[in-house]
């Protein structure tokens, strides 16, 4: 007689991974739809991290592009599996943390949003003003000289994240925060994969970004890096802002069979009758 | 004999919740018995449906006392899993309740059993025996995704007999079912009754529930306040006053009753034949009054009132007002040559009309023409019902009244914009469209916040939307709820939010796709009104619905859809024998009229207007 | 249902999945291990030789090439022509200059991304989505993945439908799609409800989980069976011995 093993996972979460799974593939639809800058298509594994944590996000993630290669609409997805697995890992122990419980006062969302944008320009800012030496190693500027040559562009940048967080992330900014970071994180971990599997192309709209990096002298694994830290952060910020907004608005119902989602106020010690009969 | 379901003075209450959702319930049902469980949205019904099956308190939380015993297994103390082979529940939405594991219909219904470690020759013997007993072994390799929801239904229905419990809990089983398919699951189930299974189902349809049910148990605000058979229970004046309502056979032969047409001691019945039986005792009075057969209510008048009799001048002064903004020849003359609903309107060409579909013909990239030819106008202050069958063209004719689709040729003029040329979010502004699956709609964290969404998109100011929306909520007696999560509110009145959300838009027209469905009594009661008031304020409404008697008595104006072309454009009132052959070969007819077709009443009698009398 | 999976009866089609899962791993191992740069574009032939014995070749050819020539291009374009490596060997033609190891490049990645993506489509294209997950539970994966994977298989086109349904109701509430900033706010009302209905939808589709039984304790039975043969057991063992003596070979020839 045929016998299957179990596993832990309760029914609650295996009602819920299928789903979220769909969610990441319908919205990516949907957002492409829209003609979005972003692509939102891990949106449903960050929610399953904010609600049963790292490591059933982990197992959502992961198999989600398995599915995507199991449904022969883009086979090569599986490699990018483990990139999927981190984001979901992440986004799980932000849920602990209570990222998506916390509101955060504006004026902070925007200092975080500002601080990272001005990072981020002085990254791109290096590789594009990279030059390649008599042996052919890459030369990366001295952030200084960057700074003073160029200090606009730092400005510019420094404030436009401000806007961003005062005005679209509001008070999701310690999950926008996260998403951003996560963003960064991803982007090194595909780097690799996308660098030596799929030459450093996707067959997409990024590849224009892969090929100023190219012409700015970089590498194709460095290129990569660029692109990805240029594209995905903002893509998991919002990502993380709207699982954010979901959150704040969850019915109780919802919550009852999901408790780690309850806003950090709503939490009562371990010791809360539940059950008595 | 013991009995095979024994509640004793159960109370719960939910983990998330402030008051108990069941209140000192015992309920003893001995076994083969078919026993119905009725109440207004939130009276605990779908609480006591998942008492029975042993989710309480082992999958919802809460504060729990008291003791119940099923098929003689201590539910509370068991888990689900340890309960499947004496309990099954199936709910009203099919949908969630397919385990999605598996890619036939015959592998679903094996399901549960491989789960159970079932020995394989027996799994198959068992499905096959459960797919004869719900008549699917035509369905048996295809995808359970592909079927309809009716099949859906059984295919959940099989998989929970495969298992072979001998006590079946039905949480609103006709919920999301057409009319034709209530009728069959009514038949299975007594099927499954007479061959010894145990049946408990709470239901909103009264009706269905008099038909079907031996006993009828009666819960407000989760306790028992009534229990006998049905034609005891379900025409005691108690249920009209706690709002639960009566069913229609009761309804009826009240009114015949202060006509007399219905003798005083003779009690009401509660189902269809005897109210037929019972009115063909009383024998076929005869009257002078006028043919009209008529809507009741004045649009003006606002009020409902259930003794207005009908007289002849009355009626005709009613119709006149009705008439408003339509232009129909014949309605308030009181002759007899009512023209044929037939063809009727399809000519009709309206001035100053809000939606105006002139000869659309519309194909899906697959290829499939949807609308063949489809002429319409809605004017102001109409009702109108939009009838037909599955798969007719109603989805796609309402998804052209504001430009979600444009014509394939033809045009669609809305306010007198071209579709084409417009955007929907303009066409926003004049057409309200609810759609069925109400969870696509609804996003925000409170029923106010949820109301707001529409008219702040069409650009209100601040004011005029508070005032929209409290006026919304008012309509709908949402009020109270107003910082409730939609999703924290019973089902029938998260429906009623969805319908708040787009009138609080205050557009020309408004349409509503399956408005009653799972709807309560009193809900459906609110959607009449609110069908009225809007008539009178000359705003239209238009409703697709399977639910005929809703459609009867809150609406005017009948439309039939047949394979993508309107076959019928009429009147209630002017409905001959053709055409209400036509509508009874299709769709079907409303109770009343399926009455007064099984006496034969002519329309002009006095039984015959008392019957048609829409209310 | 939504798959790769193409009803059949070839010989493929009838092979026990871990046969066919065993010699899709063999396949891969060498695009990715075998040293000449013809190799990935041989296998290739040889799958799309199978695909079109197997009665799956126009759906092969129609999906491999829908993914891989937007990469191919792109891989072209800009690691072949426009930023090749600096020390690359110049080829003269016509009035431009290609560059040897820019092109080299692109055409092992590409070659070998294509077989790749060949290998995984004919097994996904022959075998049944139920069968290949039937198949791996009864080797020790956990019967819950098999089961997330199959509901997720399933569920997507629904999704997908929702989505579009979304669309449709928020718009008919005057909901603005199109134009700049907008979009970005319509993210909320369009997302939120296709979350938050399945997250609703997620109590029901558990209790329907818990009264199937699912979490019921004890041995599991299966209705589905699978045919495997004495032979299709040699040939996996040779297969996952090949894979072996690939990957020494490789490390033997590195050292």
């Amino acid at each position: 007689m045929n016998t299957t093993r179990r596993s832990g996972l309760n029914s609650t979460a295996l009602a819920l991974i299928p789903l979220a799974i769909a969610i990441n593939i319908a919205v990516g639809q949907l957002v492409a739809v829209l003609k979005l800058p972003v692509y939102l298509d891990s949106i449903g594994t960050v929610l399953t991290g904010a609600l049963l944590g790292p490591w059933i996000a982990m197992i959502t993630g992961a198999l989600s592009n398995i599915i995507w290669t199991l449904l022969g609409i883009n086979p090569p997805a599986i490699w990018f599996a483990p990139v999927a697995a981190v984001i979901g890992i992440i986004a799980g122990f932000a849920g602990r943390a209570g990222v998506f419980q916390r509101a955060s006062p504006r004026w902070l969302s925007a200092i975080i949003v500002g601080i990272f944008l001005f990072a981020l320009a002085l990254f791109v800012m290096s590789f594009v003003n990279s030059t390649t030496d008599a042996q052919g190693n890459l030369v990366i500027p001295n952030a200084a000289d960057l700074l003073s040559q160029q200090p606009i562009v730092f400005i510019v940048a420094f404030v436009a994240g401000l806007a961003l967080g005062y005005y679209v992330l509001q008070n999701a900014g310690y999950a926008g925060l996260v998403g951003l970071l996560n963003g960064v994180i991803a982007a090194i971990i595909s780097a690799p994969i996308a660098a030596y599997v799929f030459g450093g192309v996707t067959g997409g709209g990024t590849d224009a970004l892969v090929a100023a990096f190219r012409a700015s002298g970089a590498g194709i694994l460095a290129s990569n890096l660029a692109q990805g830290t240029v594209s995905d952060p903002f893509d998991k910020m919002t990502s993380y802002m709207l699982v954010y907004l979901i959150i704040q608005a969850l019915p109780r119902r919802v919550l009852q069979l999901f408790p780690n989602a309850r806003a950090t106020e709503q939490l009562r010690p371990a010791s809360e009758p539940v059950t008595s009969h | 004999m013991t009995p095979i379901i024994d509640i004793r003075s159960i109370s719960f209450t939910y983990a998330i919740a402030t008051s108990p959702a069941l209140r000192d319930v015992s309920l003893t049902v001995p076994a083969g018995q078919i026993c119905g469980v009725v109440g207004r949205a939130g009276a605990g019904k779908s609480t006591l449906c998942a008492l029975c099956a042993g989710f309480i308190p082992s999958f919802y939380h809460g504060q729990f006392s008291g003791q119940a015993h099923i098929d003689g297994q201590d539910v509370v103390e068991k888990t689900v899993a340890e309960l499947v082979n004496h309990v099954g529940l199936v709910g009203s939405n099919a949908f969630s309740q397919i385990s999605g594991a598996r890619f036939t219909v015959y592998e679903e219904i094996g399901f549960g059993l491989e789960n159970l470690g079932v020995p394989r020759p027996e799994i198959i013997e068992r499905i096959k025996w459960a797919l004869k007993a719900m008549q699917l072994d035509e369905l048996r390799d295809r995808s359970p995704y592909e079927l309809s929801g009716g099949q859906q239904q059984r295919l959940v229905l099989a998989a929970t007999l495969a298992m072979r419990p001998p006590v079946l809990v039905l949480d609103e089983p006709t919920a999301q079912l057409d009319p034709p398919t209530t009728a069959y699951l009514a038949d299975l189930l007594r099927d499954l009754a007479r061959q010894g299974t145990t049946i408990l189902f709470a239901e909103h349809r009264l009706e269905w529930t008099a038909d079907l049910a031996e006993r009828v148990l009666v819960l407000d605000e989760g306790q028992v306040i009534d229990d006998g058979p049905p034609e005891t229970v379900l025409a005691k004046q108690e249920l009209l006053d706690r709002g639960i309502g009566w069913p229609r056979p009761a309804l009826i032969a009240a009114r015949a009753r202060a006509t007399g047409h219905w003798p005083a001691e003779r009690p009401l019945p509660v189902t269809l034949d005897a109210l037929v039986a019972g009115l063909r005792e009383s024998g076929p009075p005869t009257t002078d009054h006028s043919l009209l057969i008529t809507d009741n209510r004045a649009p003006s008048d606002g009020s409902i009132s259930k003794d207005v009799h009908l007289s002849s001048p009355e009626a005709q002064h009613i119709s006149q007002t009705t008439v408003v903004g339509r232009r129909s020849p014949a309605l308030s003359d009181g002759s007899p040559e009512v023209p044929p609903g037939l063809v009727e309107g399809r000519s009709r060409r309206v001035e100053g009309s809000i939606v105006d579909i002139d000869n659309v013909r519309f194909s899906y990239p697959s290829g499939v023409e949807a609308l063949r030819g489809v002429s319409l106008q809605i004017g102001a202050g109409e009702r109108i019902a939009l009838l037909g069958r599955n798969g007719a063209g109603k989805s796609t004719l309402l998804r052209h009244t504001n430009g979600l689709l444009q014509p394939s040729s033809g045009q669609v003029l809305v306010a007198g914009t071209d579709t084409r040329k417009t955007t929907v979010a303009r066409c926003a502004h004049h057409v309200g469209i609810v759609f069925q699956d109400i969870r696509n709609q609804l996003f925000a964290r409170s029923v106010r916040d949820e109301l707001r969404f529409g008219p702040r998109n069409l650009g209100y100011p601040a004011s005029q939307v508070e005032a929209l929306v409290e006026q919304s909520m008012a309509a709908l007696g949402l009020t109270q709820f107003a910082d409730t999560h939609p999703y924290d509110l019973p089902p029938a009145l998260r429906r009623l939010v969805a319908v708040g959300a787009v009138l609080a838009m205050n557009t020309d027209v408004l349409v509503l796709d399956e408005p009653t469905a799972g709807l309560d009594n009193p809900s459906i009661a609110l959607l009449k009104t609110l069908a009225q008031d809007l008539a009178a304020h000359g705003k239209s409404i238009v409703v697709v619905s399977h639910d005929l008697d809703f459609c009867f008595e809150a609406l005017h104006r009948v439309i039939l859809m047949q394979s993508g072309q309107i076959t019928l454009d009429s009147s209630w009132s002017r409905l001959d024998a053709q055409t209400l052959t036509t509508l009874e070969n299709d769709v079907g007819l409303p109770l009343a009229l399926r009455a007064a077709r099984a006496l034969a009443t002519p329309a002009d009698s006095a039984l015959g207007l008392l019957l048609a009398r829409n209310e | 249902m939504q798959s790769a999976y193409i009803p059949g009866t070839s010989l493929l089609h009838r092979l026990h999945p871990l046969t066919k899962l065993a010699g899709a791993a063999l396949v891969i191992t060498a695009i990715y291990l075998l040293p000449w740069p013809l190799a990935p574009l041989v296998l290739f032939g040889g799958l799309l030789g199978l695909a079109y014995l197997s009665g799956v070749a126009g759906p092969f050819l129609r999906t491999a090439l829908r993914v891989l020539l937007p990469i191919t291009i792109s891989l072209f374009l800009i690691q072949g022509l426009l930023f090749p490596p600096p020390s690359a060997t110049p080829l003269p033609l016509g009035p431009i200059t290609l560059r040897r190891e820019g092109l080299v490049f692109a055409f092992v990645t590409s070659t070998r991304l294509l077989a790749f993506t060949g290998t995984l489509l004919l097994l996904l294209e022959t075998t049944h989505p139920a069968d290949l997950v039937f198949a791996l539970t009864q080797r020790g994966l956990p019967s819950s993945i098999g089961y997330i994977l199959l509901v997720a298989l399933q569920i997507v086109p629904n999704m997908t439908a929702r989505a579009t349904d979304v669309l449709e109701a928020q718009r008919s509430r005057g909901l603005e799609t199109q134009g700049g900033v907008r979009r970005v706010r319509a993210l909320v009302p369009l997302v939120g409800p296709l979350i938050v209905g399945a997250l609703v939808d997620v109590e029901e589709r558990a209790m329907a989980l818990e009264s199937r039984a699912y979490t019921a304790p004890g041995p599991k039975t299966s209705l589905r069976e699978l045919v495997d043969t004495f032979s299709q057991r040699v040939a996996r063992w040779l297969m996952l011995l090949g894979i072996a003596a690939l990957i020494a070979w490789r490390i033997v020839m590195a050292l």
